[in-house]
C-alpha cells in the first residue's frame, strides 16, 4: 500500500490519463470561480476600471493589487497572488515607487523568492527610511531565514511607528527561540493586556501559542492556540499549529474534526493525511497519493514551495527509500529558509535515514544561532549521540 | 507557510497566509509530432482561468454551470485559439482546436478544466516544432503552460510570461525495446563490425596441437576475442553517444575499413601475433565510434540518451552473440575438412581482405 502510495511521489501529473467528458446536464454544476456579485470582486472590478483609465499611475495600479492580495487571503487561492504580479508588473522598474515595490516583494515572499523580495524592501526603504509595512514585511522574511540579528534591528526600527502589538509581534518571537523565552512571554502578556482590536489580540494568542510549543509546554499552546482560534477561526496558520501540536501530544483523532472545513487547503489536508496515516485509517494512503500528486503538480510547474511538506509527507511513510527523501526535501527546505520546522525535518530526517552527518549544517546553525527549543532537543541529542556511535 | 501582516492606512490587518488550497494557474499542452507533418494532441484549460479572461460565469453568482459554459463555447476556443502558435522551420502551421473532436472536460487537482483537442499541419515537415504561448500572462504574472510531447521522457516546457517559447523534438525518442532492436539490426546489417570479428576469428579455427580438446580451446579464444572488442566497442560508443569524445565519421569510417583489411590480411599473412583479444580491443575502439552515430542522429540529451544507449549497445551485443554462437559451429566444422577449411581461411579471408579494400577506399573519397 504504503510503496503504491511511495510511487506515485515519482509520478508528474498525467493530462493524457484523465478521464475526458462532456457533460449531459446543462444545469451540471462545472467548476466554482469568484462570484462577480461578491463584494470583493465588485470592488476589484472598480479598482480595474480606474487602473485602465490611468494606465500609467502607479497608486491606482497598488490599490487593484492590494484588492487582489486581499482576494487571495479570502479564498486561499494563490492564482490572485499572479493576478496582482500582473497589475504591478509594469510598475516595477528601476525607478519604482516604494509602495510598489513593498507590495512587490509582499508578493515575491509569497513564492519564497526572498532574497529578491527583501532587495525591493531595501530599495523602498532607502526611497522612504522608516516605512512601517517595508520594514514589518523585511522583518518577517529576515525572521524566516534565520538572520535574527537582522530582523531585530527591523524590529527596533519599528518602535514607535506601530502598535505595541505589532512590535512585540515582531520581536518576541526570536527572543522566545534565542533563549529568552520568559521575557519574550511576558511581552506579549502585556500587549494583549493593552490591545483593543480583535484581529491583534488574535495575533498576540497565536505568537504565544507557537511560542509555547516550541519551549516545550504543549498544555499552555493549546489554550493559547484555541483561544486565538476562537477569536479568528479563518487563521489557517493557527490552525494549522494547533493541528501539530495535536500530532505531537499524540492526540491524531482530534486533528480530522478540527481541520475538516478546511481541506481545501493543503498545509491543513498535510495535517489531515499525516493524522490519517498516524491513526492508520483506510483512507490515509489516498489522502497521501492527493497531497503527493499535487507537489508533483507544483514541481512540475517550476515552483519549489512545498519542500517542507513534501519532507513531511515522506517521514510519515516507513523505509529507508522515503526516509531519503525526507532528507533531500528537506535539505532543499533548509536551502532557502530557516524556520524551526525545517530545522526540526531536517534533524528528523537524518536521524530516520541515518545519515547523522546530513543534519550537521543544521546543527551548527543552531548552535550558532544559540537556538533554544525544547520540540527540538530530542532530535538534536539524539543526533549528537549516532554521530559519536557512527564514529570509529 | 508564514504569517505576514500587512498594515495598511490606519493599521488594520491583513494576514496573507502562505499555504494556499490549489496551485497556481497552469494549463498543459500535449503534442504529439509525427513525421508526416501532422501534430495531434490536447490543451487542458481550467475553466477558472478561462471565466476570468472571458466571463463565462453569465450571472455572477460563482457558481459555473455547464449551460454557461456551452454558451460561449465557440469564443472560448477562439481566445484559446489566438494565443498559441506553432510553427516550424520558420513556418506557421495551421491549428485547429475542438475540430476533429469536441471539447470535453477534466478533472486536475485544482478544479476542472476544458480539454480542447488539437491538431495542426505544418508545411515544413522538418525540424523542431517551435511552439510560442501566450494565454493568461496578461492578467496572471504566475501562469504556466506546461507543454509536454507525448510518450516522450524529456521534461516538458516550463512556459512563462518572460520565456514563453520552446522546441519539441520532432519524433518523440524510441523506448528501450526500440533501441536493443535498432542495436541488433545494426550490427547484424553491419557489414564490416561482423567481417571484423568474423576475420578475427578465422586464425582461432585453424588445427593446433595441445592437451585440450581444440573445440574448448577455441572457444576460450573466441570469447575473448569477442569480450575484447565489445568491452572496446562498448566504451567508445559510450563516450562518444555521451559526448565525451567525438571523432569524425570522415576519418572512423576509413579506419573501420582498415582494421576490417588488417583482420582479414592477418589470417593469410599472420602479423598481429598471438594476443589477437589485445588487437581486437584496439582495433574495436573504432568500431564503437562507428556505432555511435545511430545515437548521435535521435537528438536526445540526459537520461532518455543513457537509456537509449544502454539498450542499443545491447542489442548490438546481443546481435553479436547470435552472430558469434552462429559462425563458430559451422567454422569450426569447416576448418575440420580439408576442402571447406582452405575455402573458409583463405578464400573467406581473401574476400574480406578485397571488400574492406574496396570500403576503404570508397569512404577515403567520401562516397
Amino acid at each position: 500500500m504504503f510503496a503504491a502510495v511511495a510511487c506515485t511521489l515519482f509520478v508528474a501529473a498525467e493530462p493524457a490519463t484523465r478521464a475526458a467528458e462532456r457533460p449531459s446536464d446543462p444545469e451540471e454544476v462545472v467548476a466554482h470561480v469568484p462570484a462577480r456579485e461578491s463584494p470583493t470582486q465588485r470592488r476589484i472590478a472598480q479598482l480595474a476600471e480606474a487602473a485602465a483609465n490611468a494606465p500609467n499611475d502607479a497608486s491606482r495600479a497598488v490599490a487593484l493589487a492590494r484588492a487582489h492580495v486581499e482576494a487571495s487571503r479570502a479564498d486561499g487561492d494563490p492564482r490572485h497572488l499572479g493576478e496582482a504580479e500582473a497589475v504591478l508588473a509594469r510598475f516595477v522598474r528601476s525607478d519604482a515607487a516604494p509602495e510598489v515595490r513593498i507590495l512587490h516583494a509582499t508578493l515575491l515572499q509569497a513564492r519564497h523568492a526572498f532574497p529578491e523580495a527583501l532587495r525591493e524592501l531595501d530599495r523602498a526603504l532607502a526611497a522612504r527610511p522608516g516605512d512601517p509595512q517595508a520594514l514589518l514585511t523585511r522583518a518577517t522574511v529576515l525572521t524566516v531565514r534565520g538572520a535574527y540579528r537582522e530582523a531585530r534591528a527591523s524590529c527596533e526600527a519599528l518602535r514607535g511607528r506601530v502598535t505595541e502589538a505589532i512590535g512585540v509581534g515582531c520581536h518576541a518571537p526570536i527572543d522566545a527561540l534565542q533563549g529568552r523565552y520568559a521575557e519574550a512571554r511576558a511581552a506579549l502578556d502585556r500587549a494583549l493586556a493593552f490591545t483593543r482590536t480583535q484581529g491583534e489580540q488574535a495575533l498576540l494568542l497565536s505568537l504565544r501559542g507557537e511560542q509555547a510549543y516550541w519551549h516545550g509546554d504543549l498544555t499552555d499552546a493549546e489554550a493559547s492556540l484555541k483561544d486565538a482560534l476562537a477569536l479568528d477561526p479563518s487563521d489557517r496558520y493557527t490552525r494549522a499549529l494547533y493541528a501539530d501540536l495535536l500530532l505531537d501530544a499524540a492526540r491524531p483523532d482530534e486533528v480530522a474534526p478540527l481541520v475538516r472545513a478546511h481541506l481545501a487547503d493543503d498545509a491543513l489536508a498535510l495535517r489531515d493525511a499525516l493524522a490519517a496515516v498516524a491513526l492508520g485509517a483506510d483512507d490515509a494512503p489516498a489522502k497521501v497519493a492527493r497531497l503527493a500528486s499535487g507537489f508533483a503538480e507544483s514541481r512540475l510547474r517550476g515552483d519549489a514551495v512545498h519542500q517542507r511538506e513534501e519532507a513531511r509527507l515522506w517521514l510519515a511513510q516507513p523505509g529507508a527509500e522515503a526516509a531519503q527523501h525526507a532528507l533531500t526535501r528537506a535539505r532543499e527546505s533548509w536551502g532557502v529558509q530557516h524556520e524551526p520546522w525545517d530545522a526540526r525535518v531536517v534533524l528528523e530526517a537524518a536521524l530516520r535515514a541515518d545519515r547523522p552527518e546530513a543534519a550537521r549544517e543544521v546543527r551548527a546553525w543552531l548552535a550558532e544561532t544559540g537556538f533554544e527549543a525544547e520540540r527540538l532537543q530530542t532530535f538534536r541529542a539524539r543526533l549528537q549521540m549516532r554521530e559519536a556511535e557512527n564514529k570509529p | 507557510m508564514m504569517r505576514m501582516v500587512f498594515v495598511l492606512g490606519m493599521l488594520s490587518l491583513v494576514l496573507v497566509p502562505r499555504a494556499y488550497a490549489h496551485k497556481p494557474s497552469d494549463s498543459y499542452l500535449t503534442l504529439d509530432a509525427r513525421g508526416d507533418g501532422a501534430i495531434r494532441g490536447h490543451w487542458d484549460i481550467a475553466l477558472r482561468d478561462l471565466d476570468a479572461d472571458l466571463t463565462l460565469d453569465a450571472n455572477g453568482d460563482g457558481v459555473l454551470r455547464w449551460a454557461e459554459v456551452m454558451a460561449r463555447e465557440p469564443a472560448l476556443i477562439a481566445h484559446a485559439a489566438r494565443h498559441l502558435t506553432l510553427t516550424r522551420s520558420d513556418a506557421a502551421c495551421t491549428l485547429s482546436l475542438a475540430d476533429a473532436d469536441p471539447l470535453t472536460l477534466v478533472a486536475h487537482s485544482d478544479g476542472r478544466y476544458a480539454r480542447l483537442s488539437l491538431t495542426a499541419r505544418c508545411d515544413a515537415h522538418a525540424g523542431a516544432l517551435q511552439v510560442r504561448y501566450g494565454l493568461f500572462f496578461a492578467r496572471d504574472a504566475q501562469h504556466r503552460g506546461i507543454v509536454q510531447h507525448a510518450e516522450s521522457e524529456s521534461p516538458p516546457c516550463v512556459l512563462t510570461t518572460s520565456s514563453p517559447r520552446c522546441a519539441l523534438h520532432e519524433d518523440a525518442p524510441p523506448g528501450v525495446a526500440a533501441m536493443i532492436e535498432s542495436g541488433v539490426v545494426h550490427i547484424v546489417t553491419g557489414y564490416d563490425h561482423v567481417l571484423f570479428l568474423l576475420a578475427m576469428m578465422l586464425p582461432l579455427l585453424r588445427a593446433r596441437s595441445g592437451a585440450e580438446p581444440r573445440a574448448k580451446r577455441t572457444l576460450t579464444e573466441v570469447a575473448k576475442l569477442v569480450t575484447a572488442f565489445t568491452l572496446a566497442h562498448s566504451l567508445t560508443l559510450g563516450l562518444a553517444a555521451l559526448g565525451v569524445v567525438r571523432m569524425s565519421a570522415s576519418v572512423i569510417e576509413p579506419a573501420i575499413a582498415a582494421s576490417v583489411a588488417l583482420a582479414a590480411l592477418d589470417v593469410l599473412w599472420p602479423f598481429l601475433g598471438a594476443a589477437r583479444w589485445s588487437v581486437a580491443f584496439a582495433l574495436g575502439l573504432l568500431h564503437g565510434f562507428g556505432f555511435a552515430s545511430v545515437l548521435g542522429d535521435l537528438g536526445l540529451s540526459g537520461a532518455p540518451l543513457v537509456r537509449a544507449l544502454l539498450g542499443f549497445n545491447l542489442g548490438v551485443e546481443l546481435g553479436q552473440l547470435g552472430l558469434v554462437l552462429l559462425f563458430v559451429p559451422i567454422g569450426l566444422a569447416a576448418v575440420s575438412r580439408r576442402v571447406t577449411r582452405g575455402l573458409l581461411l583463405h578464400g573467406g579471408s581473401a574476400s574480406i581482405a578485397l571488400l574492406s579494400l574496396v570500403w576503404l577506399v570508397q569512404r577515403v573519397r567520401g562516397e
